[in-house]
């Protein structure tokens, strides 16, 4: 748990207290292939942690219910099982969490302060690092504001009430800031406003940050982000934990992630650390 | 945790392939509609691959600089020279040569030539641009005709002004402070769905050096009023094509000293005036064949339309008073006087009263009963340009891209004063360079730009670099590259003719019986015997750009040499044009930025060039020893306190040194945000700027500014 999360350390929840028996497990939601392997690649995971390999069941018979995305965690909470929420929003996992359910999640978006972390050490220069949010994303400013006090970083924060607002505010912004830190918000990072920022940005010479592959994909400069299989191994860690100690841990970003950079546009601003492995490291080092 | 064998080798087995595919949200690239936008990233060239030395001023710069004009803000560029060296009239160029050098460095606002071949200068009062519309200013330092092509020739400033896009307000600014500044701006921004369109009308105004002493004993002279008008506009036509369009144009009134070469025999009714228009209108097509290839088309035509005027009185070379014997200066017989003393000025006026045929002349005049040879002088320029260019950019592989193109343009010279008429020049161009990476910390620029134009025939330009990036953000570059100035229309076309306009009507009807001739002209008359060739320059370079930390260092230890130089006194007086000269630089430049905290940005530059020249006149603007330092600090939200120092030792002998301090705040109220300036030049030394008459009658300049954006 971390110290500047208050909010998820108030939440912190025993969902039972000693060894727990996880012997059958149910997964649910996402496409039957990608369940297919995700099953035999947790329960890989699970052997190698020393778990017997647990059986899949259906979820109302299974010790430990694990929900892929979020209609498959609302639907598994009504079942009466303890749920993991795996690619789960935040809004959507903390509102179980505080109305009392018996589960956990880890959050489908990037961790901000990691995203941070990862604009420091791609742009060392970078002191004014450009944010906007949208009324359902304002909490990563004061989740942000903290770390960037104690990195002397500047945190210019625009407050945007949707997408419509960008043409006209991203101007505004990229002037006063050294990079846009992109964060995970549908309403403002999609398909239909990528080209505007990825253009205005080039335009003003200002690299974005994250959110996540798909925008790398389209010409941000780096992002890290959970796959698939760091979310085994992150959920891997969290069944061995609720079959060692009887508890899953309060819902969170997942510390177990991948990194994807554009070398093209790592290539264009001259980024002095590219070696993703190093970056990598360093990042993990950091959590 | 104990680890059984049996599971270690289960999670070998079984991790690869099952989590191969696990890609989340399943399926989410096959159907994304997410645009790639990668085609600026791809062909963008990062500063550490450039083939030169390159500054660059971007609006963080722009704003901590304070700078009120355009030409102001190259004396962050180390080695630059940029004053006003010529009353009003700024002189700016880098590893500056002769003091009212404009001619030998290529100037380009969105990719628009903006220096003038016909005169080969750059008329900094007026290019249409107000400094808040500036993006960035990109300035290679160091040769770059393989790129450019011909004038390229001791850098390039290259202007990129803001996107329509991004202006998304109206903005109306004034300025106001001592020294009679007065400066006003409206700027307007609008976007629709598929473009943008921005509008800058600006104003500005100014008394110049305002000492008020007497030069050549007239009152010194040299205010200035100056209005544009600029334009922007984008409009997509689909994902992959994009038109622009430019237009713009501006009007000035300066005020000009009096002409020493005039004074042996004249006398001033009315100080020189001179008035200027120019205009342009530009498009450019742009398409994005793929995100490797990209294509542009710039197709762009510029006027602009020079007068100064000027009313005297032509002195009686015997009484030296004013009288009609005056307009012996404008008989026939005075010029073939001249004629026949080799175009020899001195000897002419000295001779001129002994000899027979002026004195036959002069005594018509003299007892003509006509009034005193009083009239006007205009000196009248008019330049034209078209020119077309496609220029095309292919990523050929992630190692080797290629740039290549080609242009033709036209251009047209008009001066009765200086041309008796009307030259054109026709010329057609061919350019490539190559951009390869054959080993990963070795980048190889070979590049060459072929030209061919009526008056200066066939040139090719080079260029070698040899780039070695040890470490991603650190680049080590050898240079060789070699480059023309071209001769301009006037250097090969001069024909001078000093013709007197509002003569009073007793001479002006009786010209043939008073004057020899029916269409007089003054006794003096230069006449280019032609031939020149283009200066050449041969720059080999050293240098290092680097990032390391929040540290940002470039440095550059230089040789040039410019040959073939046409160095001495080329104007209606004094006529020398001949490749007789050379000049050599060496030294070093450095320039130093450090974001040292999030709040604090210090920037500081360094050069140290030394010359030989073969004529003084080429060393007079070259500083020895020149630097600038500048901080800018955000105080708080919307407080600004910005600070810079310049030092030039020396320009002619005379030590520049100033320092800027400004202090501004922005604050939003409601929709709208209110910009307050306040900004002190404030000189060190007591020396006169280049020229002993360019001086200022308080050591301060000092601004008030306000701008509301809504």
């Amino acid at each position: 748990m971390r110290a500047d999360r208050p909010l998820v350390a108030i939440l912190l929840l025993c969902l039972a207290q000693g060894a727990a028996a996880v012997s059958r497990l149910a997964v649910v939601g996402g496409t039957e292939e990608f369940r297919t392997h995700f099953t035999s690649a947790l329960s890989a995971q699970l052997v190698a942690g020393g778990l017997p390999a647990p059986a899949i069941a259906a979820p109302r018979r299974s010790d430990l219910v694990l929900a892929l995305g979020d209609e498959a965690f609302q639907e598994a909470l009504h079942l009466n099982r303890p749920v993991l929420g795996l690619f789960i929003s935040r809004n959507i996992a903390l509102e179980a969490f505080t109305a009392g359910c018996a589960c956990s999640a880890f959050f489908s978006e990037a961790d901000p302060v990691r995203q941070l972390r990862l604009a420091q050490a791609l742009f060392p220069a970078a002191r004014r690092i450009g944010l906007i949010t949208s009324p359902e994303t304002s909490w990563v400013a004061g989740l942000l504001a903290p770390y960037a006090e104690r990195e002397s970083l500047l945190l210019v924060h625009t407050a945007l009430a949707d997408s419509n607002a960008l043409a006209r505010e991203l101007p505004r912004l990229l002037p006063q800031v050294d990079l846009l830190l992109a964060i995970s918000d549908e309403r403002l990072y999609s398909e239909a406003t990528a080209r505007l920022i990825l253009l205005t940005s080039y335009r003003q010479n200002k690299p974005v940050i994250g959110p996540d592959e798909l925008f790398v994909q389209a010409g941000s400069v780096a992002t890290s982000y959970s796959s698939g299989a760091d979310m085994v191994k992150q959920a891997a860690r969290a069944v061995l934990d609720f079959a060692e100690r009887g508890w899953l841990p309060p819902p969170d970003f997942a510390n177990v992630f991948s990194l994807r950079l554009n070398s093209h546009v790592v290539r264009a601003y001259d980024v002095p650390m590219v070696d993703p492995d190093a970056l990598q490291r360093q990042l993990e080092a950091g959590q | 945790m104990r680890r059984s064998l049996l599971a270690t080798l289960a999670v070998t087995l079984v991790s690869p392939w099952a989590t191969a595919d696990l890609r989340w949200p399943p399926a989410a690239a096959e159907l994304s509609d997410m645009p790639v936008v990668l085609t600026p990233a791809r062909l963008r060239q990062p500063q550490t691959e450039v083939p030169g030395s390159v500054t660059v001023i971007d609006r963080a710069l722009i704003e901590a600089s304070g700078a009120r004009e355009l030409y102001q803000l190259m004396r962050l560029v180390p080695g630059m020279a940029a004053v006003n060296v010529d009353g009003n009239v700024p002189t700016v160029a880098y590893h500056p040569t002769q003091a009212r050098d404009t001619r030998r460095m290529l100037v380009l606002v969105d990719g628009r030539s903006v220096y003038q071949p016909g005169f080969a200068r750059v008329l900094w009062n007026d290019i249409p641009l107000a400094i808040a519309d500036i993006e960035r200013i990109e300035i290679s330092r160091g040769p770059n005709a393989a790129a450019y092509g011909a004038n390229a020739y001791t850098g390039i400033i290259n202007i990129i002004t803001r996107h329509p896009a991004d202006v998304t307000d109206t903005t109306v600014a004034a300025r106001a402070g001592n020294n009679g500044v007065r400066d006003v701006r409206l700027t307007d921004g609008r976007r629709w769905h598929s473009g943008a369109i921005r509008l800058t009308a600006t104003q500005r105004a100014d008394d110049g050096y305002d000492a008020r002493q007497s030069v050549f004993g007239y009152p010194q002279r040299d205010s200035k009023r100056i209005e544009t008008l600029d334009s922007r506009g984008i409009q997509h036509l689909s994902e992959r094509d994009t038109l622009e369009f430019f237009a713009g144009g501006s009007r000035s009134t300066l005020q000009r000293p009096a002409n020493e070469a005039l004074l042996d025999f004249v006398d001033y009714t009315e100080l020189p005036r001179e008035d200027n228009q120019a205009a342009f209108l530009q498009l450019r097509w742009s398409r994005e064949i793929s995100d490797r290839h990209h294509l542009r088309v710039q197709a762009y035509g510029q006027r602009s339309r020079s007068m100064t005027r000027q009313q005297l009185c032509t002195l009686d070379p015997v009484t030296g008073t004013r009288g009609p014997g005056g307009g012996i200066f404008y008989s026939r017989e005075a010029r073939e006087l001249y004629e026949a003393n080799g175009r020899d000025l001195a000897a002419t006026l000295a001779g001129l009263t002994a000899d027979p045929g002026v004195a036959g002349r002069y005594m018509v005049l003299a007892s003509s009963g006509a009034p005193a040879f009083c009239h006007g002088l205009r000196q009248d320029i008019r330049e034209q340009r078209a020119d077309l260019e496609i220029e095309d950019t292919l990523a050929l592989h992630d190692r080797v891209r290629l740039v290549s193109g080609a242009s033709i343009r036209h251009e047209r010279a008009s001066s009765q004063f200086f041309l008796r008429g009307t030259h054109e020049n026709h010329s057609h161009a061919l350019f490539a360079n190559l951009e390869l990476n054959p080993l990963d910390p070795l980048h190889i620029n070979l590049g060459g730009f072929y030209q061919h134009d009526d008056i200066n025939g066939t040139a090719f330009s080079p260029r070698l670099a040899i780039i070695w990036t040890p470490a991603p953000g650190h680049g080590v570059r050898l240079v060789r590259s070699e480059a023309v100035r071209s001769v301009d229309a006037y250097e090969d076309q001069a024909d001078t003719r000093v013709y007197p306009t509002r003569l009073p009507a007793a001479i002006r009807d009786n010209a043939a019986s008073l004057l020899g001739w029916s269409s007089p002209e003054l006794f003096v008359t230069q006449r280019s015997e032609g031939g020149l060739e283009p200066e050449r320059i041969l720059a080999r370079e050293l240098g290092y750009f680097g990032r390391i930390g929040q540290f940002e260092i470039d440095v550059r230890f230089f040789n040039e040499s410019l040959t073939r130089l046409i160095s001495r006194a080329v104007n209606p007086f004094v006529f020398e044009a001949r490749n007789a000269d050379r000049v050599d630089h060496r030294g070093w430049e450095a320039q130093w930025g450090w974001r040292l905290h999030r709040s604090h940005l210090l920037r500081v530059t360094a050069a140290r060039v030394l010359t030989d020249a073969s004529v003084r006149t080429e060393r007079r603007m070259i500083a020895r020893n020149s630097g600038s330092l500048l901080w800018r600090f955000d105080v708080a939200d919307g407080w600004l306190l910005s600070t810079a120092y310049y030092l030039a030792k020396d320009y002619n002998d005379f030590r520049y040194e100033q320092a800027t301090l400004q202090l501004a705040r922005r604050q939003r109220i409601g929709p709208t945000e209110l910009e307050l300036r306040a900004v002190i030049e404030h000189r060190f030394s007591d020396h006169p700027v280049v020229f002993q008459e360019n001086r200022h009658r308080d050591r301060s300049l000092y601004w008030l500014s306000a701008a509301l954006s809504f």
